[in-house]
This record gives structure tokens, C-alpha cells and sequence, in this order.
């Protein structure tokens, strides 16, 4: 859509009738203070939401016309109008506010007043005129809302002075609020507020039916909960039986694997088990080896470590022998002495006996010292006192000796024939071990064969354990296969039931109410569910847009001025629509005024812009005083930025003076208009002699 | 009652290093351990040292000992206790050697075998050496070296 043109008769400083002509691309006005730049932006104001920001209409009017009219008492209507023609796909909608005045009894008198709409009807092409003269009011203000939508008019019609009054992108509902203007969450919200509504009414009636229906159908309730049961039943049994036939397909492949290895088993039980004899008589010989080998030891050290040993013993046997001849040689030599000194014991029992002492003929009563004396001399000659104490001790070592030396000897007489004999017993068992291992090689050969033929599993085969399994396993098998029975008469038992069940229900359900509400509540409640998941990520996805789309013009404006001036980023909180200013890098900064209403200026253009994109809406975008804080190095970006992001835009500007004419020069620019505010020469200047005068530059 | 017992029993015969090393460990389980040593012939120190003083005797071959670090592994007394044969053997061979008057020494007596052994230490150890270091690993040539005496 765009703004064709607007005619303004008599309106603020607008003296008679003034149009202005806007073309496509940036239209620029410009003009110093008090010109009636915002006199403009009034009207549109005015003609659109008859705001008069609480002035009458008569204070609204030309007062310069006004003047005239009261100094001449002239009777004269002066009519006063802002009319504009907006042309929306193709279509000229010329939109008119007006009234007239008469000056009459000193007194200014609205005669007439209205607000029309017209335009060719798109679709008939019928010429259409609705006005307020008429009572079409209500057709007006949906004519209008239809090409300058209420939402969105505060992004259209934008004037910078009051930028901070106008869109408080502090409180997070404007953002929300240009969300839903963009998007259909309006229409989603209001078609889930429908819904809602017939979701309510149906199960209302729902109920009542069903309220109805059970009261008079016990039979119906008892029916249905029989099939109910019965088809729990039959579920329960079908899903027993499906796992009870899985377990039994397993049994039965394990059953199938222990015929399998059976069957090879079969032909080769021999050789397992002669394979395991002979391991057993091998473990035995070398249990007995092992033996042997202990003994060997003892017998070695005990007795076989002597051989050789036999001409030193007896070397040491012939010393042994001249001790104890000279030994005997000195107990004879001392026994001739012992004969020659000391009475023989006969001598002595008989002096015991008769009580005197034969020697000295004295008596010798038992138990007296002379007695005592006698008895004393009993046996002396039978020691070998008289022998030297180291001879003594020499002879008593060399009789601990005892039979050793014979023990000796005949250990060694005997070592050789041992030795040989265990040489004998170790061969045998030798010869039984290598026997053995020939004879274990030779099946394991042939087991080794039979492998290649039949397959490796052989080598790890125990038929009776195989045998065993299969049993255990035939056993599981016969306690499924009964398991399996049961359930399945259970199975066809519930069938039965469920049929004879559903027989009755289908014999009743002629009567009773079929309730097709249950599928619509079904339907709206998942329309619902819709419309909320997806009103959630439309507006996800639309606030990450508005700051994407924001962010990109801000982008756009900075790269052509970077040296100038350093732009601001937009960062909008998805999840609260709370806006806050980052730099380049995405760091949080505060950046000052001009910076910051530069973003706003920019989310102003991403939220048209995208509502160009998704509605496929194009608004004009008419500003007033952009922004007070910029100065012309600002302002050129801007208009830039404004220029490349909408098909037509509007932009009032205080008085740039000599940028004029530079900026006409710009390509980006359609028109420039400037006003000024003209009066009579030698006067000075007042509203009843001054008027707005509007020059194409 | 003196006895020949009584004479050597608490006497140790002595050993030197390297043949105790090379020797007696080598072929002997360490006496007191309860798990059979396999790989090795005998189960007590003393009976290598046995081995070696009855070779070194019947080889008539007899060496000083070198004073210093010997070692004392065990008395007579184990050599009686595990085998009275060998014990008397041993003392009928120094009296064989040195007649019925070193009976009256025992120190002496305690020399001469521990002197024997040393000779035997050698004829082992040239043995291992002509033989291989093996050689007395397998217990067969243990038996061998008998029926060649």
C-alpha cells in the first residue's frame, strides 16, 4: 500500500486547500520550526483516529481563514478537510474527514460534518461510498482497519518526539504485542477460544447422552464390560502364549543343538572315552614317577651317597681295631696287678658271711665298719679303673659307634643293586609313560581327523552332559507345551465370550446412541494442544526474527558509516520480549540516546518489514521528527536504512538548510518537499496572517 | 658316657661362600619351607655339603678353607638327625684319614671333614664346569656320578 497523496483545506497552518503528491521510494519533508511540519503529521492523525489532541474543531481550522472570514462579517462557509488516497493493490481508497464553519452571531457554527471512505469495490467494481452522513460508521472503521490496521498504525504513523511515550520497548508487552500483529496468533487465539467454546458445549452434551443412555441401558454396561474382560483375556492370553512359543522355539533350537552333537558324538564315544583312560592311566604312571622320584631322593641321600665310602671305613674300622687291641693290652696288664693285691670276691662273701675279717681275724658284725669295710672290696677287680681317663673316653666314642659300621658296610654292599633296580622301575614306568603318551597321540590323531571331518565341536563334547541337557530341556519343553494348551483353551474361551458379548452389544446398539462427540472432542482438544505448541514457537521464532531482521538493518546502516558511527545491536529475550543493547561482539552496553533510538528506529522497520513478509502487507512508513537526538551524520543512515527497508516511506524532518540540496542529489531519495511558514512582508509573523507554504525542491 | 654323638653334635661345619652359593642353594630347598622344591635334589642344606665332604674323601681330596666370611649353615647335629648313616660315615672316613687319636679333637675332626668338603665343593664345581652348568639339574646324573665312583 501507499499514500498517494493528502489534501489539506484549511487545516492547522494550512491556508485554502494544499495536496501534496508522494511518489514510491523515501518521500523527504523538511522545514524549520513552527512551519507546520508536525501540522502535517496532525492531519494524518486526525483524518485517520480524529485526534485533535482535545482541541475543538473550530480551533483546528485555519485560523488565518478564520481571521479573514471575522474581520469582513462575511457570511462565508469555510471548509476545512484532510483527505488522502491511499491505493492498495490497485485500488484507489480516497479516506475524508471534514466539516464547515460559519461565522454567524459572532459565533463560529459547525454546519456540517463527516468521514467517508470510497473506493471501487475490488470485487464487483462498483463505485462505494460509505460516510458517516450515511450511518455507515461501523463500515468506515473496518474499511480503515482493513488497510491501516489498529496494531500496527503506532509503527506507521511514527512521530520520534515521542518515541519513548509511543513504543516502550522497556515493557515487554510491546514487543509481544508487535508479535501478535505480525503473526496469526490473533486468528490461532481466537480459533482456540472457538474451540474451546465447542469443546465445552459437546462434552456438556456428551454427558447428558451418556447420563441418558447409561441410565437406560444396564444390560448395554454389563455387556460391555463382559467384552472388556474378555478382550483383557484374550490379550493376556495372546501375549502368554506368544512369549511361552518364543521360550519354546528357544528350547527347541537348544534341543535341536544337543541332537546335533549327539548325533556326531554318536559315532566317535570310543574315542572320547578312550582318550579320557588313557589321561587317566597317564596321570596315574606319573603320579607314580613322581613317587619313585621322592624316593630316590631318600634312599639317595640315606644310602646310595655312600657308595665309595667303604675303603675309608674300613680304614677307620682298622684304627678301631688297634684301639681295642691296645685297650685289651692294658686290662690284661692291669688285671695281673689286681689279682696280686685285692682278695677275690669268694673270699670276701665268705668274710660277709661269717662276720670276721679272714686277713686280721677281727669281727666284722652286719652293719658295722669293719663290715662295711669288707664289702666294699665286692667286684673291684671286674672295673677297668686303672685305665688312663683319655684312653677311657677315646673307647667310649669309639663304642657309640656300635653296629653302625656294619649297618654301614651292608648299605653299601647292597647300593649298587638299588640303584640298578631303580634304574629298572624308573624305565618301566618310562616305558609305560611313553607307551601311554604314543597310545593318547594316536587317538588324539584320530580325533583330530574326525574333527576335520565333522567339525570342532567334537573336541569339546561330553555326551553324557549333552544327554543330560536334553532332557532337562525335554522336560521345560513338555511344561510349555501343557502351559501353551491351557492358555490356549483360556484364548478361545474369552474369544467366545467376546463374541457372544459383542452379539449382544451389536442387538442393543440400535438403541443406544452412538457418540461420534467423542470424536470431536478428540479432534478439538488435539486442535488445541496445536494451536498452543505452536502459538509458543511462532512467537519464539518471530522475536528471534524481529532481532535478527533489527540486527541486519543495524548491520546494513553500520557498514556504510563505520568510521562515523559506532551501531548498536538489538538482543530480544525470547522468553520475556525484554529488550536489551549489545555491541558487536554481543557485550552487554548501555550506548546513549541517538544509539539506542537508532535500534528502536530499526525494530520499528524489522517489525513492518516483517509484516510485509508474512502478511504480504505493505505499509507506508511516515515518521515526524525521527529522532531529536540525531544529528545529520545519523539522520543520512537512517534515511538510508528507512529507504532500502520500505516501498514508501514518509519522513518529516526539522530544517536541514544546506543539506538540502546534497541530499537531493542522493538516488535513494523520491521527493523533497520543503515548507516553509510564509507571512506578510513588515509584519511579523502570527497565526492570523501566516500560513504553510509547501515547495517541491 | 662319652659318644661320638656327644663329641660333634653341637659342631658346625663350615662353608665357603661361593660354594655355598654356587651349591648348597643351588641344589638344596631351604630347610623349614613346607612346599617341595621340585627342581631342586635335595631337601636340606646339609646334604650337599654331605655329597661333597664323602667325595671329597673318597677322592682323597682335601683343601684349606679360606678363614674369612665361611659360613655355619648347621651343626652335626641335623646330619645325625636326618641320617645317623651318613654321620657315622662321615667320622669312620676322618678316623680312616687321621687315625683313632684326632677321636680325642673335635675341632680337629670338624677340619678335616669341613676341609674334604671344600676338595668335594671343587670336583662339583669342575664338574658343572666340564659337564655344564645343567648338569646336576637332571637327577639322573646325580645317580651317574655314583656308579662311576
Amino acid at each position: 500500500m501507499i499514500l498517494k497523496e493528502i489534501t489539506l483545506s484549511n487545516y492547522k497552518s494550512y491556508y485554502n486547500k494544499c495536496n501534496i503528491k508522494f511518489s514510491e521510494g523515501l518521500n523527504l519533508i523538511s522545514g524549520h520550526v513552527g512551519a507546520g511540519k508536525s501540522n502535517l503529521f496532525d492531519a494524518f492523525q486526525w483524518l485517520l483516529y480524529n485526534k485533535t489532541d482535545g482541541k475543538e474543531l473550530k480551533d483546528i481550522a485555519n485560523q488565518k481563514k478564520l481571521y479573514e472570514i471575522e474581520s469582513n462579517n462575511s457570511s462565508e462557509s469555510i471548509e476545512c478537510f484532510v483527505s488522502v488516497v491511499f491505493n492498495n493493490k490497485k485500488i484507489d481508497y480516497t479516506v475524508k474527514r471534514y466539516y464547515s464553519l460559519t461565522f454567524r452571531t459572532n459565533n463560529w457554527v459547525i454546519d456540517n460534518e463527516d468521514y467517508s471512505i470510497q473506493f471501487e469495490d475490488p470485487i464487483t467494481s462498483d463505485f462505494k461510498l460509505f460516510s458517516t452522513s450515511q450511518g455507515n460508521n461501523y463500515k468506515i472503521e473496518h474499511e480503515i482497519n482493513k488497510l491501516l490496521p489498529t496494531s500496527i498504525s503506532k509503527y506507521i504513523w511514527f512521530q520520534g518526539e515521542t518515541l519513548e511515550k509511543l513504543i516502550d520497548f522497556t515493557n515487554p508487552k510491546t514487543l509481544e504485542n508487535a508479535v501478535d500483529f505480525i503473526s496469526y496468533l490473533n486468528v490461532y487465539s481466537k480459533m482456540e477460544e472457538i474451540s474451546l467454546d465447542t469443546l465445552n458445549l459437546i462434552e456438556k452434551k456428551l454427558h447428558n447422552k451418556h447420563n441418558a443412555e447409561t441410565r437406560e441401558s444396564n444390560k448395554f454396561k454389563k455387556a460391555e464390560f463382559e467384552k472388556k474382560k474378555a478382550e483383557i483375556g484374550i490379550g493376556s492370553c495372546s501375549t502368554k502364549i506368544k512369549e511361552l512359543k518364543e521360550e519354546l522355539k528357544k528350547l527347541n533350537q537348544r534341543e535341536k543343538k544337543c541332537n546335533d552333537q549327539l548325533s556326531i558324538l554318536a559315532d566317535f564315544p570310543d574315542l572320547l572315552v578312550k582318550e579320557t583312560n588313557i589321561n587317566n592311566q597317564l596321570n596315574e604312571i606319573r603320579g607314580k614317577r613322581f613317587t619313585h622320584y621322592d624316593d630316590l631322593k631318600i634312599q639317595y641321600i640315606n644310602k646310595w651317597i655312600l657308595k665309595g665310602c667303604d675303603p675309608l671305613i674300613a680304614e677307620g674300622l682298622t684304627f678301631f681295631e688297634k684301639f681295642n687291641e691296645k685297650k685289651q693290652s692294658l686290662i690284661t696288664e692291669n688285671n695281673k696287678q689286681l689279682q696280686e693285691g685285692i682278695p677275690g670276691d669268694k673270699l670276701i662273701n665268705k668274710m660277709l658271711n661269717e662276720h670276721v675279717c679272714l686277713i686280721c681275724l677281727r669281727d666284722a658284725p652286719e652293719g658295722s665298719d669293719a663290715y662295711k669295710n669288707i664289702e666294699r672290696n665286692l667286684d673291684k677287680n671286674k672295673e677297668i679303673k686303672i685305665l688312663d681317663p683319655e684312653i677311657q673316653s677315646q673307647s667310649e666314642i669309639i663304642a657309640s659307634f656300635g653296629s653302625f659300621p656294619n649297618k654301614i658296610h651292608k648299605i653299601i654292599n647292597n647300593i649298587e643293586e638299588e640303584i640298578n633296580k631303580s634304574y629298572d622301575k624308573e624305565e618301566e614306568l618310562q616305558k609305560s609313560e611313553n607307551e601311554l603318551n604314543d597310545a593318547l597321540n594316536s587317538v588324539k590323531d584320530e580325533i583330530k581327523a574326525l574333527e576335520a571331518e565333522k567339525g570342532s565341536i567334537l573336541k569339546n563334547l561330553n555326551s553324557k552332559l549333552i544327554s543330560s541337557e536334553r532332557e532337562s530341556i525335554q522336560s521345560q519343553q513338555k511344561t510349555k507345551r501343557n502351559q501353551i494348551k491351557h492358555y490356549e483353551i483360556d484364548l478361545t474361551r474369552y474369544k467366545n465370550i467376546f463374541l457372544a458379548q459383542k452379539k449382544i452389544l451389536d442387538n442393543l446398539l440400535p438403541k443406544s446412541i452412538k457418540y461420534p462427540e467423542k470424536d470431536a472432542v478428540k479432534y478439538l482438544q488435539y486442535i488445541n494442544e496445536l494451536i498452543e505448541s505452536r502459538t509458543k514457537e511462532e512467537k519464539i521464532e518471530l522475536i528471534n526474527k524481529i532481532e535478527e531482521t533489527t540486527n541486519k538493518i543495524q548491520k546494513t546502516i553500520v557498514e556504510k558509516h563505520k568510521e562515523k558511527i559506532i551501531v548498536l545491536y538489538a538482543k530480544i529475550d525470547e522468553n520475556d520480549f525484554s529488550l536489551s543493547f549489545v555491541d558487536k561482539d554481543g557485550n552487554p552496553t548501555p550506548g546513549h540516546g541517538a544509539q539506542k533510538a537508532l535500534v528502536k528506529m530499526s525494530i520499528i522497520s524489522a517489525i513492518l518489514k516483517l509484516s510485509n513478509d508474512y502478511k504480504e502487507q505493505s505499509f507506508p512508513f511516515i515518521t515526524d521528527a525521527p529522532a531529536s537526538d540525531f544529528d545529520l551524520e545519523m539522520t543520512i543512515p537512517f534515511l538510508e536504512s528507512v529507504s532500502r527497508n520500505f516501498n514508501q516511506s514518509i519522513v518529516i524532518l526539522k530544517d536541514v538548510k544546506d543539506q538540502l540540496l546534497t541530499l537531493k542529489k542522493e538516488n535513494y531519495i523520491s521527493s523533497i518537499k520543503k515548507i516553509t511558514l510564509l507571512s506578510p512582508e513588515n509584519k511579523s509573523a502570527s497565526m492570523s496572517n501566516s500560513y504553510t507554504n509547501i515547495e517541491n525542491i | 658316657m662319652d659318644s661320638i654323638y656327644k663329641l660333634m653334635h653341637s659342631k658346625s661345619p663350615r662353608i665357603e661362600p661361593l660354594d655355598y652359593q654356587n651349591i648348597v642353594e643351588k641344589y638344596a630347598a631351604k630347610g623349614g619351607v613346607k612346599e617341595k622344591d621340585a627342581t631342586k635334589f635335595f631337601e636340606n642344606y646339609w646334604m650337599p655339603f654331605a655329597w661333597a665332604a664323602i667325595l671329597g674323601f673318597i677322592n682323597d681330596k682335601s683343601l684349606p678353607l679360606d678363614e674369612s666370611n665361611c659360613l655355619q649353615p648347621f651343626k652335626f647335629q641335623t646330619i645325625y638327625n636326618g641320617s645317623e648313616e651318613i654321620f657315622f660315615a662321615l667320622m669312620l672316613m676322618v678316623v680312616g684319614k687321621e687315625g683313632y687319636d684326632i677321636l680325642k679333637d673335635s675341632s680337629k675332626m670338624t677340619k678335616v671333614i669341613e676341609e674334604h668338603a671344600k676338595g668335594g665343593f671343587q670336583l662339583i664345581n669342575t664338574d658343572l664346569i666340564e659337564k655344564g652348568e645343567d648338569y646336576y639339574s637332571d637327577h639322573n646324573n646325580f645317580l651317574v656320578e655314583i656308579l662311576e665312583r
